[in-house]
């Protein structure tokens, strides 16, 4: 698995400090972290992809920094939005698989048999020509999954992948996130989704302050949240 | 959205034919559509566009609602131009207009998007020349179309949301909250851009 | 090697700052075409059908500012050229920009760069509610250049007399073209107080 680390990091906005001296080393296949809203937990996933920048410490993705070799480190590592409307930029479905493939220098047919296979993969052939909005929003966030993976990057981070789907979609896509052979990062308010992952950050005030198994680390974050546990 | 104009599969000669060659034959049509000056040959020109359309065998429910709207302005620049410059110059215009409307339309319709830019991206080459980048273009007006059905939701739910709270049609309860969340959907996809490592050039 | 290092950082932000460009541009772009698309009835609370295409080029032009706000209004035409349905009356392709009234559309590309380069000079010197006078100045200035290119095309295409295709072409617009552009001048003076850091 790629090695993802923070060294003592911390941003901030102005007068607001978002994370606070995070410092770890993440090198498991399947890692959750949960935190309440503005807890920061959104920022840390940005930080591995470059999206935002820390004020202070670095964040490398094995060992490149990723403030200093962005480009290399994007093409490691994929990120997935919680609202796959906005992270489809194409009108129809092969458009916006064939957009990912944009600018590497690849045959016209390669990208086509390319972009064939992965709309079998993700049971998405039958809508090849359909525009993106006319999709579900379970096929949504299976599009943009698709369009990351065709990267062929070694890291996944995902910010919130299944707020916005229902109960089934929500188990069917984490699901499908947990058989993934690359690193797998995900930012959930779905605790029961992490159950079957290998470690779980719980992230408050910009702190880390669980990092354990999910069992215990979800326990923990119940407890912070003030929820009773039946 | 009306669908009228936009790609619908098929495997016509139409849609076999390549992009560029569309476009440049429809180019070729308008520019003599608007050396049409008598109201026959108009009214011609209006019949062999027609004959064109249905070639691309385009399912009558897409087309007409498309015709509605295209009837109600081009009968309002008529009777305008009735009252302006006569009968005569009117049927010349709603012929010439009807006629490379629907030419544009029989294009568009039988060519993806994604070949409809690959035809921009080419008539967009001069760009180098100031120093643009016409694939830069190209995808920028990609993103522009993948956008219409979202900005229109965002006015729907602005709409929404002002009829929930019972306020009255205005500027600050739907003119505002429309172009800011217009805004932040740019700061999304300028996000998801970034992500996916585009732009490459 | 700090200088490559440092050149790689400038540039990785230079291409983020055009990712994030183009998707302003992008959504201005779908901005006019959606105002274009709803009915303006609504949002005036008039009788009279007409549409909020001129909303939407303006707004384009005092919120994005004159370079990307014209990039706005071009990326639009071009939707039109490649056959989408997104002119008024939901009429698209090549057939539009050489009509009659394709002459606006012109102006339109101007008229963005005209708006834009006025409110950015009001938003600089002014905050707040007192810019919405300047920036109302701003989004009329846009009207005549409009006009300007519109009517004479008019004219020249539909073979009518100047003063003809004046009154058909801009006087009956006027009021509507008016009203539109205090709309656009309230709505970006409330847009600098919601999100400051874009016009900075």
């Amino acid at each position: 698995m790629p090695r993802v680390t923070l060294s003592d990091v911390s941003l901030s906005y102005g007068e607001r400090e978002v994370l606070r001296g995070i410092s770890v080393d993440l090198t498991e296949h399947r890692i959750g972290i949960v935190g309440a809203n503005g807890s920061g937990k959104s920022t840390l996933a940005r930080l591995v992809n470059g999206l935002v920048r820390p004020s202070a410490g670095t964040v490398t993705v094995d060992g490149l920094d990723v403030a200093r070799h962005t480009r290399q480190v994007r093409a490691k590592v994929g990120f997935l939005f919680s609202d796959a409307d906005s992270q489809i930029v194409m009108p129809t479905v092969r458009e916006d698989l064939e957009f990912s493939l944009r600018g590497r220098g690849l045959a016209a047919v390669d990208v086509a048999s390319r972009v064939d296979r992965a709309l079998v993969d993700f049971g998405l052939a039958d809508h090849a020509d359909h525009p993106c909005y006319l999709l579900s929003g379970g096929q949504k966030q299976q599009l943009a999954l698709a369009a990351v993976l065709l990267l062929d990057p070694q890291i996944i981070v995902a910010d919130e992948p299944t707020t916005l789907l229902d109960l089934r979609n929500q188990r069917r896509f984490a699901q499908l996130l947990a058989e993934l052979s690359q690193q797998v990062l995900m930012v959930s308010h779905h605790v029961e989704l992490l159950t079957g992952f290998d470690r779980v950050l719980v992230i408050d005030d910009g702190r880390v302050v669980a990092d354990d198994t999910p069992q215990v680390a979800v326990a923990a974050y119940r407890r912070l949240m003030g929820e009773v546990v039946r | 959205m009306n669908p009228a104009g936009v790609f619908v599969p098929g495997t016509t000669w139409l849609h076999r034919v390549s992009a560029g060659v569309k476009v440049g034959g429809l180019f070729a049509a308008v520019l003599l559509v608007l050396l049409i000056r008598t109201p026959l040959l108009a009214g011609l020109a209006v019949l062999v566009a027609g004959v064109v359309l249905a070639s691309a065998r385009i399912p009558w429910s897409v087309v007409r609602g498309g015709l509605r709207g295209l009837a109600i302005v081009l009968g309002v620049l008529f009777l305008v131009q009735w009252w302006a410059s006569g009968l005569d110059d009117a049927a010349v215009t709603l012929g010439r207009g009807a006629a490379s409307i629907l030419l544009a339309w029989t294009v568009s319709m039988t060519t993806r998007v994604a070949a409809m830019l690959r035809v921009l991206e080419v008539g967009l080459r001069p760009l180098t020349w100031v120093g643009a980048s016409p694939e830069r273009a190209a995808l920028t007006v990609a993103l522009a179309i993948r956008c219409v059905p979202m900005v229109l939701d965002a006015v729907r739910q602005a709409n929404e949301a002002r009829s929930a709270r019972g306020a009255r049609p205005s500027v600050s309860s739907l003119a505002v909250p429309v172009v800011i969340r217009s805004l932040r959907m740019a700061d999304g996809l300028g996000e998801a851009l970034v992500a996916r490592g585009q732009p490459r050039d | 090697m700090p200088t490559d290092a440092s050149a790689a950082v400038s540039d990785t932000l230079a291409q983020d700052n055009r990712a994030r460009d183009m998707a302003q541009v992008a959504v201005f772009a779908a901005l006019i075409a959606a105002l274009t698309l709803v009915p303006g009835v609504p949002l005036i609370g008039s009788s009279v059908p007409f549409t909020l295409q001129t909303l939407g080029v303006t707004l384009a032009g005092a919120v994005l500012g004159p370079r990307k706000g014209a990039l706005a209004v071009l990326v639009y035409l071009a939707m039109i050229a490649v056959g989408l349905p997104v002119a008024s009356g939901y009429k698209g392709g090549l057939g539009v920009l050489t009509g009659p009234t394709g002459g606006y559309l012109v102006g339109f590309v101007l008229a963005a760069a005209v708006v834009g380069f006025l409110s950015r000079l009001v938003l600089r010197r002014a905050q707040g509610a007192k810019a919405t006078g300047g920036l109302l100045l701003a989004c009329l200035a846009g009207i005549p250049v409009v006009y300007a290119v519109g009517v004479p095309w008019l004219a020249a295409f539909a073979g009518m007399p100047f003063g003809r295709a004046l009154q058909v072409g801009a006087l009956v617009f006027l009021i509507g073209d008016v009203i539109k552009a205090a709309i656009a001048a309230v709505v970006t003076s409330a847009v600098a107080r919601a999100l400051p850091q874009l016009f900075r």
